[in-house]
């Protein structure tokens, strides 16, 4: 059995669920402060005055920081904005948003102390959504002065995105829909709390953060404190589940200037309903006006779509930018206007999220589709069959076209649903596709060491965070070099140690640190080459190298160790190679670039409701995935569930309710709604298509978010089939279905 | 912590009593409880269940909810209370849940339990719900707090109108335990030094049936939206001779719907109409929230759903429905 293609288990699978692995808050440094935040009851307040002398008083407070403990101005952070700061100065921008924080010897002693800190505020009114944030009378959540020649300063629009294509204006259509559907603020709900800690010493700056992008860490980091880079060292251990919520700095720079105050290391560990604060998916109302042929061709999109960010930029206006520019889909549009408002609030700041913006638009989209098959009498498979690209056809002008056969991938999916096939009473199945751009541009580094005895340091800056991305670059080295996965040894998530990579996110790190890994081996087989050449006499291209196997010109075959053995003698050593894979940016694509490939999904489920009480049971629920190549099938599948299950959670149930003052009023694990074990599909089937078309290694694309992105739209599609409701609104509970039921049949809120 | 061996030194303590732990260890977290706890796991003689002389059932208060559920005296004459112990949150807390803690449990509303909200039952001064997010909220608006019970099983006993023995005070109705919903600062109406000692059903009718559904917006670890049990006698014509229906999700209390019962009897088991007419006064006097008039005609629709079952012998149990082949909410039983 090759590696590569093989169900390979998890690298580190075993030590992740049964609570061996360290987490970052199992990590203990000697002589540490624990630290805790002190926030408002409410989103926008103005700080009259803190009073921190009850806070000193509690035994083993060893710092109470204030607004007033930092540098004037106060220094701010962020990815592409420097908007953040350290401790909120002046005002307050989102609940949850610290203006104070204790370090002391214990837990205990933090947590009392904060609740001492006396903070004296007015409360302001709060812009907490599109409506309000897009009145001209509404209060500015960012300072105007902090935007110097920014037009958009004196709104509370941070950018606008506007695509053109064709001539929307006048198009002819023989049928136009115009709907606005919205989608609500969710969170990540990693398992895994988010953690913090830094100490400082007279090497410079170690931060620990289960991060994503440790090396977006270190340059934010080194630019807030003025450190060269090689002084911030960055320690990410493995997240417990990080689904782009643990993508960027969040309270690191303070707890760095917590450090260098105390001289001692800082550490912070979130609450479940801290990191509620910390971290959400943007929500969005999209407003489309699409026009259709009669035979059901698209003739084009017109869409607006609003985004609330919050308080902070934080990665969304990427977000934004990126999801808006494939707002269309996978589908021919000859003519399309898209514009989206990355737009700010007095809400907890958005960032990253499986799916990137994509879903937004996905679940606007896909309705769209549905209601004019409805209204055209046209097959909801039918009309999507019609109007999707065909590999080679562009879906954005001047962008990656069509990456891999779309439309098989929508027929295996029809196929397993049964699509057409008589429906048991009182069910309803639905079908949908979705799109997202993967990675523009990136750069991975990799360092592979072969050792002496044959086994391997790969040394590389890409997060497992439960993607399992260890597994898949150990099962490239042990594949390309013949060695056992067992003497393979992936070493991560710190930046003094392993050498750069862009980021671990867009499903980018099979592509591209898989493909950095198999480069670095290329350069490591090269370097046996010559090890060979010299030891036998030949030319390093005559040598063969398969699999570990090390084939001469004479037809003599030696393992690679002992060629290496032999090449290196009896002091011994190692080899280096490295693995470079880059995509270069391109500054005059409207999106920085054209996505290294696309990943597809379509979704397809058979649902029954309950008519008496709106509730849903899914009893079949199909994900099929173009992921070019499965170099472990059984890791897609995994990711392919976890997303559809996911996918469910803003589908069925998730959504943060705020109160007037910005509040969430379901903070924590019981009142905010994701699914459980109990809640999942009846049978939930993963279809993974391999064409070999992908840029990765072996023809891989990326996988992880596809399995989410059209969730919602084909659960919506399957609750209109059974009911006739129509639900524009996510999440769909049971209490909206019934409620759109009864707009269908008034009388018969329980027919029979 | 206290951890009195014999009822009489609990009584004596004073802290919050602590069986199961489950809600209390969590209130603690939460901030909204940091005075002492009164171990009650060290008293011999709280758990267990038994079958008295009288034929009534004895469980102790510090009986598992999983042993509830799956006690053959309760899942045989006790359906509809085996069915509701079987519903209610997870797994793990039915391992480590008590009947008496169950019963006894502080309200679910998240504004109680949220940090930056004080409310009547926090110790403030106002019901934040009821001018913020109450999806979830009563109909029947009988109190200054409009968040309802948590206890699917005061529901469930009231349907077998059991009694419950505190220490000292005597036999209580289980009624009597919740009071009449005008309370807004307590979930029941024991007061320190009363220790819940146990639940007593009365031995069951000849021929009796139950059934129990919930409505939620996900499957496990959920207090219900809606809820109904109803407990039927049928004479020897099929039609109904007695008829006990009580509900939650809906009421500051576990509610009794005398209404419902009334009007249920004499009515054939099988005449759909007359039970769904019955079943229609189990919203009178309902007086809605603006986000929870939906609770109205789907309390309605439930309790019609549950009469039916009922007078059907249908459990509605979920192992009851897979077996019938009707879709369970669980693949996997």
């Amino acid at each position: 059995m090759t590696n590569v293609g093989a169900s390979a288990g998890r690298v580190g699978g075993l030590d992740r669920v049964t609570g061996r692995q360290r987490y970052m808050a199992d990590i203990r440094l000697e002589d540490a402060l624990h630290v805790k935040l002190v926030t408002l009851p409410c989103a926008r307040a103005r700080i009259v005055g803190v009073d921190t002398s009850r806070a000193w008083q509690v035994p083993g407070v060893r710092a109470v920081f204030t607004a007033a403990d930092l540098p004037d101005p106060m220094p701010r952070y962020g990815v592409h904005y420097d908007d953040r700061p350290v401790l909120a100065v002046g005002e307050t921008k989102f609940h949850g948003e610290p203006v104070a924080a204790v370090a002391a010897d214990t837990l205990d002693a933090a947590q009392k102390a904060a609740a001492l800190v006396g903070v004296d505020y007015e409360e302001l009114p709060a812009v907490l959504d599109v409506r309000t944030a897009l009145d001209p009378a509404a209060p500015l959540v960012v300072d105007p002065e902090l935007r110097p020649d920014d037009p958009l300063a004196h709104t509370n629009v941070r950018r606008e995105f506007r695509y053109t294509w064709g001539d929307p204006d006048s198009a002819a259509a023989d049928l136009v829909i115009e709907n606005t559907y919205t989608f609500p603020m969710v969170t990540h709900f990693a398992i895994e709390p988010h953690a913090f800690a830094v100490a400082v010493d007279e090497t410079g700056v170690t931060v620990w953060s289960a991060i994503q992008h440790p090396y977006i860490l270190q340059r934010v980091m080194a630019r807030v404190l003025g450190l060269p880079w090689s002084k911030v060292r960055v320690i990410a251990p493995d997240p417990g589940g990080a689904f782009g919520g643990k993508g960027y700095p969040k309270f690191e720079p303070l707890l760095a200037y917590m450090a260098m105050a105390t001289g001692r290391p800082c550490r912070l560990v979130l609450t479940l309903e801290e990191t509620f604060q910390a971290v959400r998916r943007n929500n969005a109302e999209v407003r489309i006006r699409t026009g259709f042929a009669a035979d059901g061709s698209l003739r084009f999109q017109d869409i607006e779509a609003d985004f609330l960010m919050g308080a902070y930029v934080d990665i969304s206006a990427r977000v934004i930018s990126k999801s808006s520019h494939l707002a269309a889909g996978p589908y021919r549009t000859p003519h399309a206007r898209i514009l989206a408002r990355a737009i700010h609030s007095h809400t907890p700041p958005s960032t990253a999220m499986r799916g990137f913006g994509t879903p937004q638009f996905t679940w606007a989209l896909e309705q769209q589709m549905d209601e004019a098959a409805r209204r055209l009498g046209i097959d909801r498979l039918e009309i999507r069959l019609r109007n999707l690209a065909r590999k080679g056809e562009e879906v954005v002008p001047g962008d990656t076209p069509a990456d891999g056969d779309w439309v098989e991938s929508v027929q295996k999916a029809a196929a397993a649903i049964g699509w057409g096939e008589p429906l048991p009473e009182g069910r309803g199945r639905g079908l949908a596709v979705g799109i997202k751009s993967s990675a523009t541009a990136g750069a991975a580094y990799s360092i592979l060491r072969f050792l002496y005895d044959g086994s391997v340091f790969v040394l590389v800056g890409t997060s497992d965070m439960g993607q399992g991305a260890r597994t898949i670059l150990t099962q490239i080295v042990a594949d390309e070099l013949g060695v056992p996965p067992e003497s393979v040894n992936v070493v991560m998530g710190d930046t003094a140690a392993a050498p750069f990579d862009y980021s671990t996110s867009a499903s980018r790190s099979t592509v591209f640190m898989g493909g950095s890994v198999l480069r670095g081996c290329a350069d490591l087989k090269d370097q046996v080459r010559r090890i060979g050449a010299r030891l036998q006499g030949c030319e390093p291209d005559q040598i063969e190298i398969e699999r570990g196997i090390v084939r001469f010109p004479g037809g003599e075959e030696r393992s690679i160790v002992e060629v290496v053995q032999e090449g290196l003698g009896p002091v011994g050593g190692e080899l280096i190679a490295v693995g470079t894979m880059r995509g270069e940016a391109d500054p005059t694509h409207p999106i920085g670039g054209r996505p290294w490939f696309y990943e597809f999904n379509c979704t397809a489920v058979e649902l029954e409701v309950d008519r008496k009480t709106g509730e849903v049971l899914i009893h079949k629920h199909v994900t099929v995935a173009d992921v070019g190549k499965a170099i472990n099938p059984l890791q897609v599948e995994s990711q392919d569930e976890g997303a559809a299950v996911m996918g469910l959670g803003h589908t069925l149930m998730e959504h943060l309710v705020l109160d007037e003052h910005g509040r969430i009023v379901n903070l924590g694990a019981l009142d905010y709604r994701i699914p459980t074990t109990k809640d999942v599909p009846l049978q939930l089937e993963s279809i993974i298509v391999e064409n070999g078309d992908g840029p990765g290694p072996y023809g891989a694309k990326g996988v992880g978010e596809g399995g989410l992105l059209c969730v919602a739209a084909a659960v919506a599609s399957a609750v209109n089939e059974a009911t006739g409701a129509v639900v524009r609104d996510l999440p769909l509970t049971p209490e909206r279905i019934w409620r759109a039921m009864r707009e269908v049949t008034p009388s018969g809120a329980s027919p029979r | 912590m206290i951890r009195p061996a014999t009822l009489r030194e609990a009584v004596a303590a004073r802290g919050e009593y602590r069986a199961g732990g489950t809600d209390l260890l969590a209130r603690r977290r939460l901030g909204l409880h940091d005075g002492e706890v009164v171990d009650l796991t060290h008293i011999p003689g709280l758990a267990g269940i038994e079958r008295q002389e009288d034929g009534a059932v004895r469980i102790g208060a510090l009986t598992r909810i999983a042993d509830v559920a799956s006690h053959p005296l309760v899942a045989g004459a006790y359906p509809a209370l085996a069915n509701t112990a079987g519903s209610l949150a997870t797994p793990q807390i039915r391992a480590v849940g008590t009947i008496g803690g169950n019963l006894l449990q502080r309200n679910r509303c998240p504004y109680y339990r949220h940090p930056a909200f004080s409310c009547f039952k926090s110790g403030g001064d106002g019901c934040p719900a009821r001018h913020g997010d109450h999806s979830h909220g009563v109909i029947f608006d009988l109190g200054p707090c409009v968040s309802p019970h948590p206890s699917s099983i005061g529901a469930a006993l009231l349907t077998y109108e059991a009694g419950v023995e505190v220490a000292g005070r005597g036999r209580l109705s289980v009624a009597d335990l919740f009071g009449d919903g005008t309370d807004g600062r307590h979930d029941h109406r024991l007061g320190p030094g009363d220790v819940l000692v146990a639940v007593y059903l009365p031995p069951p009718l000849e021929g009796e049936r139950a059934a129990y559904r919930r409505v939620t917006s996900r499957a496990l670890a959920e207090w219900p939206t809606v809820e109904a049990v109803c407990r039927l006698a049928l004479d020897e014509e099929n039609r109904i001779s007695v008829a006990r229906v009580a509900v939650g999700g809906v009421a500051p209390i576990p509610l009794r719907r005398p209404e419902v019962e009334d009007a249920l009897v004499g009515v054939s088991a099988s005449d759909r109409t007359a039970i769904e007419r019955a079943a229609r006064r189990a919203t009178e006097g309902a007086d809605p929230l603006p986000q929870t008039s939906h609770k109205v005609p789907l309390l309605e629709a439930l309790v019609a759903d549950v009469v039916e079952s009922a007078a059907a012998g249908d459990a509605h149990t979920e192992a009851g429905r897979a077996e019938r082949g009707l879709p369970t909410k669980s693949g996997r039983l």
